[in-house]
């Protein structure tokens, strides 16, 4: 395809340096830094610090390549350690747009395409938003940019070394986020549809193998910190008198229940054919705001042409982009809004190959050819500066201060000795005060997800008559037989004379 | 004539999202813990584990 964009020609080290490489990195990243948020956030990012920067344990499905890199990036001296592991997500964002760039740059896209299209991904709200806070999702995008790029090095020259480079960015991938595995039918239609023979040799499989089995490996931290029965544990249960089991990350049977989602399996595959379509058509409305709808048209033209002039990567892309938003949308959580940024970079790799289509399309004619490369060009530049301008407001995070300030009342108001029962909204970011930060050993805090609602009932009934206890809503069954008085964001419970 | 139908033609393509936008509106909100405050309380969220 083209290379519109490409006439600058430096010289010397201006020659050497990789400006578009430098630019996809830095300018997004330049972009997060400003708005990122500037300490501990809220729900699960502020589980994920604490996990992270205590060595600590998450709950499904683990995520242990996270942990183990956010434990070494949380001692780095910058801010407090919340700010630090927002900065990850930063980076992990802006080394998303660089791989892409990477991508796009294999497929010869010239500069303007490549802008426009990772433009407004870098700009999209959630793949901006959840660039600002601690969360798992840039890291997954990252890793699954990395994998689509060592597909592509494969297909070059598909030798044992380059399979074993995709073994190894598949298995870091599993290694971080369990729904990597929707990544592999499209990975195996590309190996297979390209080089069939290559990619089933003894010496590639080989290959494969063990640097999967490398990549794997950061799943040892699991069983490694269940044994060093770290403070913070998000793998266990709490029983009706408040003792805590932990599930045994040392046998087979309770990893995999860990890294499997087996808790979750309620919530896969859970809609009706009536739901799924009204959670699709949700989905499909997302998808188009987040590229600001100016993706759409271009989009559909980049999935019509790269079947027809490059049908593997073609299947390859479709195949992945599928499997993730067909496993997401009939997902029945509350946030999985957040959920979608693999589609979301796939849909700015077609976009991208629309854009150039459009290009080359306008730059067939004389003397036309300027004016229709001008207007474009400029269409896609506004597109993202339209972008940038729009969602600055409503996803800066830099002066986001709510959640410490929340942890901390809740941590300045309650009596020694406390009790807390919330959810992610409420104990985490007390959790990592304490943890983190030193605030207030003498109270426990105990996320109402770790405990069963009747549990929780017995376990209130008995500890009121002994020590203060605060909950974030009172729970249905004690409404009648205890009252409550509000103390800042929570209350405290008083059992009847 | 012919040439500027073409410029006509990849405008139309590129702006052709745009015209859903009054139906599909533009984005109103980030990523905000507060929009997900609160949720909990109204449901039954808890995950039965293998415990020893």
């Amino acid at each position: 395809m083209g290379n519109a964009g490409n006439h600058f020609k430096p010289t010397g080290i201006a020659e050497r340096c990789d400006w578009r490489g430098l630019a996809a990195f830095g300018l997004p990243f330049l972009i997060y830094l400003l708005t990122l948020a500037p300490t501990i956030y809220n729900l699960d990012s502020a589980e994920l610090t604490t996990a992270a920067s205590t060595a600590g344990l998450m709950r499904s499905t683990g995520y242990p390549l996270y942990l183990t890199l956010g434990y070494f990036w949380s001692k780095i001296p910058l801010g407090d350690v919340g700010y630090r592991m927002n900065l990850l997500s930063a980076v992990f964002g802006a080394l998303t747009i660089f791989l892409g760039e990477r991508i796009l740059r294999r497929w010869q896209l010239g500069g303007w395409a490549t802008f426009g299209a990772l433009g407004l991904l870098a700009t999209s709200t959630f793949f901006w938003g959840l660039s600002l806070v601690a969360e798992v999702y840039t890291l997954h995008t990252a890793l699954m940019a990395g994998l689509i790029l060592a597909l592509l090095h494969w297909s070059d020259s598909p030798t044992p070394q380059r399979m074993a480079v995709i073994g190894l960015v598949g298995g870091l991938g599993m290694s971080h986020h369990a729904s990597t595995v929707l990544l592999i039918p499209g990975s195996l239609f590309f190996v297979l549809s390209m080089r069939p023979k290559k990619a089933l040799s003894p010496r590639s499989l080989l290959a494969f193998s063990l640097s999967a089995l490398l990549g794997l490996s950061f799943y040892l931290y699991l069983p490694v910190r269940y044994m060093a029965q770290p403070p913070f544990n998000y793998a266990g249960i709490f029983d009706g008198e408040l003792n805590f089991h932990p599930v045994d990350l040392t046998t087979l049977e309770g990893l995999w229940w860990l890294i499997s989602g087996r808790a979750f399996t309620d919530a896969m595959m859970a809609y009706n054919r009536l739901g799924f379509w009204q959670e699709t058509q949700r989905y499909l409305v997302q998808l188009g705001r987040a590229f600001f709808a100016v993706g759409i048209g271009p989009g559909l033209l980049g999935i019509v042409l790269l079947f027809r002039r490059k049908w593997r990567e073609g299947g390859m892309l479709a195949l992945m982009f599928l499997s993730n938003a067909g496993f997401y949308i009939n997902y029945r959580v509350m946030d999985k809004d957040t959920m979608y940024l693999p589609t979301y970079l796939i849909g700015a790799l077609w976009i991208a190959y629309g854009f150039q289509a459009l290009l080359d399309w306008v730059r067939q004619d004389e003397p036309e050819r300027k004016l229709g490369l001008r207007t474009l060009s400029i269409l896609m530049l506004g597109s993202v500066l339209f972008a940038l301008a729009w969602n600055w407001r409503i996803v800066d995070l830099s002066d986001d201060w709510t959640s410490r300030l929340q942890g901390e009342t809740i941590l300045r108001r309650v009596e020694r000795n406390a009790l807390v029962f919330g959810w992610w909204d409420v104990v985490p970011v007390v959790q990592y005060l304490q943890l983190v930060e030193g605030e207030r050993p003498d109270v426990q805090a105990i996320n109402r997800f770790l405990i069963a609602p009747n549990d929780l009932v017995s376990a209130i009934k008995k500890e009121v008559r002994y020590r203060p206890i605060y909950v974030d809503h009172i729970p249905g069954e004690l409404a009648e037989s205890i009252s409550a008085t509000p103390v800042g964001p929570i209350y405290r419970l008083i059992e009847p004379k | 004539m012919k040439k500027i139908g073409r410029i006509i033609f990849a405008l139309a393509i590129f702006l052709s999202g745009a015209t859903l936008v009054p139906a599909l509106g533009l984005p109103a909100q980030g990523f905000n813990w507060q929009h997900y405050e609160n949720v909990y309380a109204t449901i039954k969220l808890f995950i039965p584990v293998i415990v020893r």
